[in-house]
């Protein structure tokens, strides 16, 4: 459960989140809105990158925002980035490896964590890979694998399916969408791809200018006229 | 209580040097991102060519439009031909690029004009008044006023006029200013000719004021950065205030007999407390991934016991043959060649590892040596002790000193490092090398020094030959270990982006502050291992320049393979034997080794390793290949 009060960044005059309040509960909630929103700002709030002005965020009843950066992690929350950040020389393994060292395994043998990890996005034959050789749709899972080790609480995702082809956001999608079963996580996933978000996300929180637009069941929240104008409307006039 | 007044007097006009020197670097950083460290170089040339001209018989005027022409063309050559070839590159790489320039500069001067002591006149030097009852002369006033009005009208410029507004666009972001129609390489090439005529005439003020002597005058860009450093490298107003704040106190510790021996040290200890000050504010995280990071080494990394064997196999032939085939000098020169791929490794590992530059590793060796003597002299241990002790009083020392720019981004930690180099300078040349005296300091006076011998395991040159190779070896090994570890892996992600590694729960400056321990450990046991191969080691001999000049030929060695430390050992201590063999000027040395910095940073990332180890491939992949042939041929 994340609970987001009336949380407000400042960048200067501008107003990267506006007065947002919103209690996220659905397994998979999707975060929307055209560029500039809030979204990635919202992300990085919750990864201590940027200062709240004024609000506070719980994750599970915990003030997230108390917690040092670092210790994020281990605490539960972990992210990807809208570029892809798998270090090239290190082996898929040691990838998902470097990210295990920093949270706590739950008395587990690391070599199954990590194992489990790499089976669940698939890239148990990879492991021996280096960083370096691996496709956009292989990093991708990759940073999955590094998110879903040892009990997180919560998996935010930037554009994960940006640039993949049909077959591999079809693989992508499948991934996240198993994610909360895998670990029992909740899953906050950025998004562009309307599709991806209608395909995975139970609910759907939409910014506009920093502010919530709407909120709500994703299919309820996607046919909102609010939203439509602010974001969506252009992509029904295409279709149309 | 003495008279400060002529203290204070002499302190500010210095300190509006500083200033002046200052502001070059400022504007030039906010124009184009680049910290130029070869601006001191640059002055330098400028006050030897107008002294050159002026005893050649031409008028004096006549040598310092030349000299200012020469700084300015030369910086305008460096800001169009080669700077753009960077300009996507981290801030770190950029400045440390400029060390190569400075380099290639302080080479050709040398090689010129060697290090006579001759002294840069002025007209106005004969002129003076009387000021607060201190006698003034016209050279000092004119450099105060220079320097304050050139810093003020910079602000002004910077503010109010077209070109000004267009530096601030770029700094703030070359592609969206070039988008918008600035035309970026020309408002570049502006800021490259300030920084190039500030250069030159703050050269000619220190040439005459301070002295004119290359190595000192390149060198005096460190308090100028000083400077710039309390500006955070943007503020003038700062710059201003703490260029004359660090020339007057600079200034007035020269009664005081307790710190005069270490007053040159204030524009570093300054810095340092600055950055201390600036820190406060928390992390700031690099975005590695804004730029094209330091470079990374994309091969993958091979198992460990594979790369051991190939060590230790080395080591072995190494440590049996070399003994047989050198000559007792070249023995003795190939236990420093060994020692400094130590040092190197230090560098090395910070490089390559996390993207840290640390101009300050030979310092560190030097605080390794220094612990080294004083146990062995005053207390006769093992010396395999004296040589841990060393490794860990330079990692404390280092740890310490760098610790406040460990949070800030990686250019103010190679700053820092380099305020560190600058500063230990000043103390060990007035400290000097214990050498069995007896106080703290362990220093003779009077009386025959005392030597270090080799340890009792080695007594030969020989033998301690092998016995540097084995500990060394034991270095290389431990780094390969350490870079499989937790720790390896966290300098991974550290390198590759720090907000990434953040978010996968790595403590950024923990994991700093470990490499930074480990590298300057090897730096102090090389300096131990230094300490007892020549017996004592030379207070005037461990200048900021020999950091920076290990700094640079470890990038030239290329730092992502474990050949490159040895390769700059071999640049550093082989090749200089080889050139007075042949009769070469070493100064020629110091401007390829310049130009090496730059075809490093710029095309040949991975070094002479890099290039070696490629080559290795090619020709082993060659072979694989025309084998099958060969067999078939013979069958």
């Amino acid at each position: 459960m994340i609970e987001i009060r009336s949380l407000t960044v400042q960048f200067g005059g501008v107003r990267g989140l506006n007065d947002l309040t919103a209690d996220i509960g659905a397994k998979i909630t999707g975060l929307v809105g055209p560029n500039g929103a809030g979204k990635t700002t919202l992300l990085n709030v919750m990864s201590g990158f940027v200062k709240r002005s004024v609000g506070t965020v719980k994750v599970d009843g915990e003030d997230l925002l108390r917690i040092a950066m670092n210790l994020r992690a281990a605490f539960g929350v972990r992210r990807t980035f809208q570029t892809e950040q798998v270090v090239e020389n290190l082996s898929v393994w040691n990838n998902v490896a470097a990210a295990l060292d920093n949270v706590p395994t739950g008395g587990r043998p690391r070599r199954d964590v990590i194992a489990e990890a790499l089976d669940y996005v698939g890239l148990a034959r990879q492991a021996e890979r280096v960083g370096a050789s691996l496709n956009a749709s292989e990093r991708r899972l990759v940073e999955i694998a590094r998110c879903v080790l040892a009990r997180p609480r919560l998996v935010m995702m930037d554009e994960p399916g940006a640039g993949l082809s049909e077959s591999e956001a079809e693989h992508l999608r499948k991934v996240i969408v198993g994610v909360p079963d895998f670990c029992g996580a909740q899953v906050l996933l950025v998004d562009h791809d309307v599709d991806l978000i209608s395909a995975t996300c139970e609910e759907t929180l939409v910014l506009d200018f920093g502010s919530k637009i709407a909120f709500g069941r994703t299919a309820e929240v996607l046919k909102d006229p609010k939203v439509r104008a602010a974001y969506l409307g252009e992509v029904v006039d295409v279709a149309a | 209580m003495p008279d400060l007044g002529p203290f204070v007097i002499a302190g500010l006009s210095t300190g509006a040097v500083y200033v002046l020197a200052g502001v070059g670097l400022v504007v030039l950083y906010r124009a184009s991102g680049v910290l130029n460290l070869a601006q001191g170089a640059l002055g330098a040339l400028s006050a030897l060519l107008a002294w050159q001209i002026a005893d050649s018989g031409f008028p004096q005027w006549l040598g310092w439009i030349a000299a200012v022409a020469a700084s300015t063309a030369l910086a305008l050559f460096y800001g169009r031909l080669i700077a753009p070839r960077l300009a996507h590159s981290d801030p770190i790489v950029r400045a440390v690029a400029t060390l190569g320039f400075a380099l290639i500069i302080l080479g050709f001067c040398e090689f010129i004009w060697g290090e006579w002591p001759r002294s840069l006149r002025l007209p106005t030097d004969t002129v003076s008044f009387a000021l607060l009852g201190v006698r003034v002369t016209a050279t000092r006033a004119i450099a105060f006023g220079l320097g304050i009005a050139v810093a003020i009208g910079m602000m002004l410029f910077l503010n109010l006029t077209r070109l000004g507004l267009s530096m601030r666009a770029l700094a703030n972001d070359r592609e969206i200013s070039g988008l918008v129609g600035v035309p970026v390489l020309r408002v570049d090439a502006w800021a490259w000719v300030i920084s190039g005529v500030l250069s030159g005439v703050s050269g000619i003020f220190l040439g005459n004021m301070v002295r004119l002597q290359v190595i000192p005058l390149t060198y005096m860009v460190i308090p100028a950065v000083a400077a710039a450093i309390l500006g955070r490298l943007t503020s003038l107003t700062a710059v201003i205030i703490g260029g004359l704040v660090i020339g007057v106190l600079e200034a007035i510790a020269s009664p005081f007999p307790e710190v005069a021996a270490y007053r040159s040290a204030t524009p570093f200890v300054v810095a340092g407390l600055a950055l201390l000050w600036y820190q406060r504010g928390g992390l700031t995280l690099s975005r590695m991934d804004q730029f094209r990071s330091v470079a990374t080494s994309h091969q993958p990394p091979n198992s460990l016991w594979q790369e051991l064997r190939v060590g230790i196999v080395l080591a072995i032939i190494v440590a049996i043959a070399v003994p047989y085939l050198a000559s007792a000098y070249w023995l003795k020169t190939f236990t420093g060649v060994t020692i400094i791929a130590l040092c190197s490794l230090s560098v090395a590992v910070l490089y390559a590892q996390l993207g840290m530059v640390s101009l300050c590793q030979y310092a560190l060796l030097g605080v390794g040596g220094w612990v080294a003597l004083r146990l062995y002299h005053g207390f006769h241990i093992p010396f395999e002790i004296d040589l841990l002790a060393g490794g860990l009083a330079a990692s404390v020392f280092g740890v310490i000193f760098g610790l406040p720019a460990l949070r800030m981004r990686g250019l103010y930690f190679a700053l820092i490092t380099l305020m560190i180099a600058a500063a230990f300078q000043v103390f060990i040349s007035a400290i000097g090398f214990p050498d069995g005296g007896p106080g703290w300091s362990g220093k003779v006076y009077a009386g025959a020094r005392q030597y270090m011998p080799h340890p009792p395991l080695a007594p030969s040159d020989a033998a301690y030959f092998r016995y540097v190779v084995g500990v060394v070896a034991i270095g290389f090994a431990l780094v390969m270990l350490v870079q499989r570890t937790r720790a390896g892996r966290a300098w991974a992600l550290i390198r590759r982006s720090e907000p990434v590694a953040v978010a996968m729960g790595v403590n950024i400056v923990a994991y700093k502050v470990v490499a930074f321990a480990i590298a300057g450990f090897f730096a102090g046991v090389a300096g131990a291992l230094m300490a007892a191969n020549i017996g004592q080691l030379d207070g005037r001999a461990f200048p900021a320049s020999d950091s920076i000049m290990m700094f640079a030929l470890t990038v030239i060695g290329g730092a992502f393979h474990w050949s490159g430390p040895i390769f700059a050992g071999l640049l550093l201590r082989a090749v200089p034997g080889l050139l007075t063999d042949w009769h070469i000027d070493g100064n020629l040395a110091t401007m390829v080794f310049g130009a090496g910095l730059l075809h490093a940073l710029i095309t040949a990332p991975q070094g002479v390793s890099g290039q070696v180890v490629a080559l290795g491939r090619t020709i082993g992949a060659r072979l694989s290949a025309a084998m099958p042939k060969l067999m078939e041929r013979k069958l």
